[in-house]
Parts: C-alpha cells; sequence; structure tokens
C-alpha cells in the first residue's frame, strides 16, 4: 500500500552542500524529518554538480519518512551559466552585467519548459529573457 | 563529516540561539529571479511555498538576527528595479524569529530505535527497552551522521558486527556521531581513531563515547585524513562518507589499511560504482565485495 502523504518541502541549495543549518534544518526538522539523513542523500546524489542551486521537493509521509526529487537549475542560474558571470546584477535597470545570445536562452528554455509552465518554446523564451533583464543580462542575437 | 564544506556562518554564528526566519510573497512570474538574488547576496539556500493554486508564491530565507533588518531593506530596494515585462507587481514581508532548539527538537522526537541484525540496536538516550540487546548503542541525536537509520549506517555496522576481531585497530573517518567506533568498542576494539572535519559531529562523537563508556584507548580527532600521517596501519578502515571525497582520499585509505585488513567503504550510489572500483584497481585492490542496502552500496576491501 502506498504510503500516506502528510507534505510537501520545497527547497533550493547548493548541490552536494545540504547541511543541517537552516534552511534545511528548520524546514526538515518542524515536520520530524530526519535532517542528516536528507543532507547525506542530497549530498550523495547532487555531488558531481556541487554548489550549484538545485531545487528539491521532497515528499513527507506519515511515518516521518521521506523521498525527493532534484530537479534542474533555476533559469537564473542557468543564465548566470551562460553569461558565465558570479551574480546578478542589484539594479538590474541601470546596471548590466553580462550578455547571453538568443540561442543560450533558447537552450534554457528548452531545459526549463516543463518547469515554467509554458505551451511552446517561445514563449518560455520569453519568460528567460524577462528573468535575464531583471538580472542585468542582455539578450544579444547570435 | 568530511564530505562537507562547513556548517553555513548562520549556524556557527547562532549555535543555540535565534536566527530570523524572513518571508516575502512575490508573483509566481519573478521566483526565479528573486530566490537567485536571495541566494547570491543574502542566504545560502531558501524554502519556497507553493500552494500552486495561488499567483504568489511564498519564499522562506533565513538571516542571523542582528541582518534582519538590512536584509529586509536591501532585498526591497532590488524588488523595486525589477520588473519583467513592464509588469508592476506587489509584494510583502514577514518575519519572525526562529531558535535553532525548535526544530532540532521536533527532529530528536522523530527519532526511534532502530534494531540492526539479532543483536544490534541503536537507540536515543531518553528511550528504554524492555529487553537487554547484546550490543546497544546509545546515539544522543544531534546535528551529526549516524543516529542508525541510514542504509549506509545499518550496512557498515552488519559488516564491523561480522568481520571485526576482538583486538584490531580501528581508524573511523567521517566519524559523524561515532556511531561505528562504539561498534567497534563494543566489540573490544585495540585501539579507536576518529576523524572528523566537523567539530559539531566531534563534539557529539565524543559526548557518545561517554554516554555508551567506551573504554578501549581512542582518540577523537576534529580533522581530516592529514591527522593520520604518522599512523601506523590499522587493521579496519571505515570511510562511510560519499563518493567525491572517497576518491580523493583513497590512496591513503588503503595505505593506512593493514595488510589482509579490511577498507569499508560506504556513502555510495550504485552509479558511483565503475569509479570507485577502477580506482581501488588502480590500488592495486582487487580483492573486494559489494553489499546493496536500499539503493546505497557498501564496498568491502579485503587488502591484499
Amino acid at each position: 500500500m502506498a504510503k500516506k502523504v502528510v507534505g510537501e518541502i520545497k527547497l533550493q541549495i547548493p548541490a552536494g552542500q545540504a547541511n543541517p543549518a537552516p534552511p534545511v534544518g528548520p524546514a526538515l526538522g518542524q515536520r520530524g524529518v530526519n535532517i542528516m539523513e536528507f543532507c547525506k542523500a542530497f549530498n550523495a546524489r547532487t555531488q558531481d554538480g556541487k554548489g550549484i542551486l538545485t531545487p528539491v521537493i521532497i515528499t513527507v509521509y506519515a511515518d516521518k519518512s521521506f523521498s525527493f526529487v532534484t530537479k534542474t537549475p533555476p533559469a537564473s542560474t542557468l543564465l548566470r551559466m551562460a553569461a558565465k558571470v558570479k551574480k546578478g546584477s542589484s539594479i538590474p535597470n541601470k546596471d548590466k552585467v553580462g550578455k547571453v545570445t538568443k540561442e543560450q536562452v533558447r537552450e534554457i528554455a528548452m531545459q526549463k519548459m516543463q518547469d515554467l509552465n509554458a505551451s511552446s518554446v517561445e514563449s518560455a523564451m520569453r519568460m528567460v529573457e524577462g528573468t535575464a533583464r531583471s538580472m542585468g543580462i542582455e539578450v544579444v542575437e547570435g | 563529516m568530511i564530505l562537507l564544506s562547513g556548517m553555513s556562518d548562520i549556524y556557527e554564528n547562532n549555535s543555540g540561539h535565534e536566527v530570523m526566519e524572513i518571508r516575502v510573497d512575490i508573483p509566481r512570474l519573478y521566483v526565479d529571479v528573486v530566490s537567485d538574488y536571495i541566494i547570491e547576496h543574502l542566504s545560502h539556500g531558501l524554502v519556497l511555498e507553493d500552494t500552486e493554486d495561488t499567483d504568489t508564491v511564498g519564499i522562506i530565507f533565513y538571516v542571523p538576527t542582528e541582518k534582519e533588518s538590512q536584509s529586509v531593506q536591501q532585498l526591497q530596494n532590488y524588488l523595486d528595479t525589477i520588473c519583467i515585462d513592464n509588469q508592476p507587481f506587489e509584494y510583502s514581508f514577514n518575519s519572525k524569529a526562529v531558535n535553532r532548539s525548535d526544530w532540532e527538537e521536533q527532529y530528536r522526537k522523530s527519532i526511534q530505535p532502530v534494531f540492526i541484525g539479532d543483536d544490534i540496536v541503536v537507540r536515543p538516550p531518553w528511550i528504554e527497552l524492555d529487553e537487554q540487546m547484546p550490543f546497544d548503542i546509545i546515539i544522543e541525536p544531534k546535528m551529526a551522521f549516524g543516529t542508525g537509520r541510514h542504509e549506509t549506517t545499518t550496512s557498515c555496522l552488519r559488516v564491523i558486527r561480522q568481520r571485526f576481531q576482538a583486538g584490531m585497530s580501528f581508524l573511523d573517518v567521517g566519524c559523524g556521531s561515532g556511531i561505528l567506533s562504539i561498534l567497534a568498542d563494543k566489540l573490544q576494539a585495540g585501539c579507536i581513531k576518529a576523524i572528523d572535519y566537523d567539530m559539531t559531529a566531534v563534539d557529539n562523537c565524543r559526548e557518545n563515547f561517554t554516554i555508551n563508556g567506551v573504554n578501549s584507548p581512542h582518540e577523537i580527532i576534529c580533522g581530516t585524513i592529514e591527522q593520520c600521517r604518522e599512523d601506523k596501519p590499522y587493521e579496519f578502515v571505515c570511510a562511510n562518507i560519499i563518493k567525491t571525497t572517497i576518491l580523493e582520499i583513497l590512496s591513503e585509505l588503503c595505505r593506512l589499511t593493514a595488510e589482509h585488513g579490511i577498507l569499508l567503504l560506504s556513502g555510495l550510489l550504485e552509479r558511483d560504482l565503475d569509479e570507485i572500483t577502477r580506482a581501488l584497481q588502480q590500488q592495486g585492490q582487487k580483492n573486494y565485495t559489494i553489499i546493496s542496502e536500499g539503493e546505497w552500496r557498501t564496498v568491502v576491501v579485503e587488502k591484499l
């Protein structure tokens, strides 16, 4: 019989670096989930992409056990990687920090289609372009 | 544990104290970009409260108490400068103090005894058993690996129970709570050395050694395998860590394992095995068996 689900926790944490500090500690501890067990499993599964921001959805069951799935990094992380910049701009409407090509935007959009809930690649691209603008990353032809 | 880069500042600076939980509610469209900003500028990670039936998503992150107003102000300034597709948006903030002991206590309450094989039990100090078990390991559950519930820990305990002989020397690399060393002590280890790079784990290991009355000669060290450079080889070596770290220190682990001794490598997934076994062969170690427990794998090497 399938286990009874009592909750879902969505986190974004760096791959391979989960530890019991916030947000993992409070988010899981408050629900009685074994924090260290999650950290061990998450770090083992994501160790090859160490440091890359990774969304993870943890399903908590009535017996306090859990399962989790990891998702592709957020579009903003992928954009920073594509533009080879460490940070987005703090004042995106004034200070530009880097550039990505339309082709790179398309690749990110394809990768994120499902998560963005977009109906077409073009609409996903528009969302990714919006994200780029709000990070101070310019989208150029190419 | 040796595998992790240290605890985040917020944890170290607030040991036993409060941290501030800041929640910002924003339209779904902005979640990615705002999350990115928070991670890059304010916090190491975050929680998303997303019911999927509303257009707004709550982003929760944690900062040291003294940085709350500065963090809110900084994020507010940022939110005022972003605007995707010319869509102005509203946002709201909420903050509350959260005590570390609140979540640790909830976590502690969830810990139950674990029975391994016929004669090992791992239990927290406040749970007494009706029937005495031959190997009764008491672990105070703190923020260290090794509460006995994880498959890698149970695998290692089983192998130690089967293969460890009285008088053997025992090296525990990435000792966490000290659970494996405590079983080695109960099996009459000749001497024990337990190492972890995380001070929280080392403190917990010391506490658990005391609770369990470990009486084999022992050392508990906060550091890395470098601290074993001058050591003679051990007859039983455990490294329940993670693939990347095991690969980094494998040659040293092999050197530190005595001839005909046992090297236990755990914290591995099926997909890690190719790399691990290839690396073992490069070290001239071909005599190994693999134990599966759930998705986890433990490699038992008999040193040639």
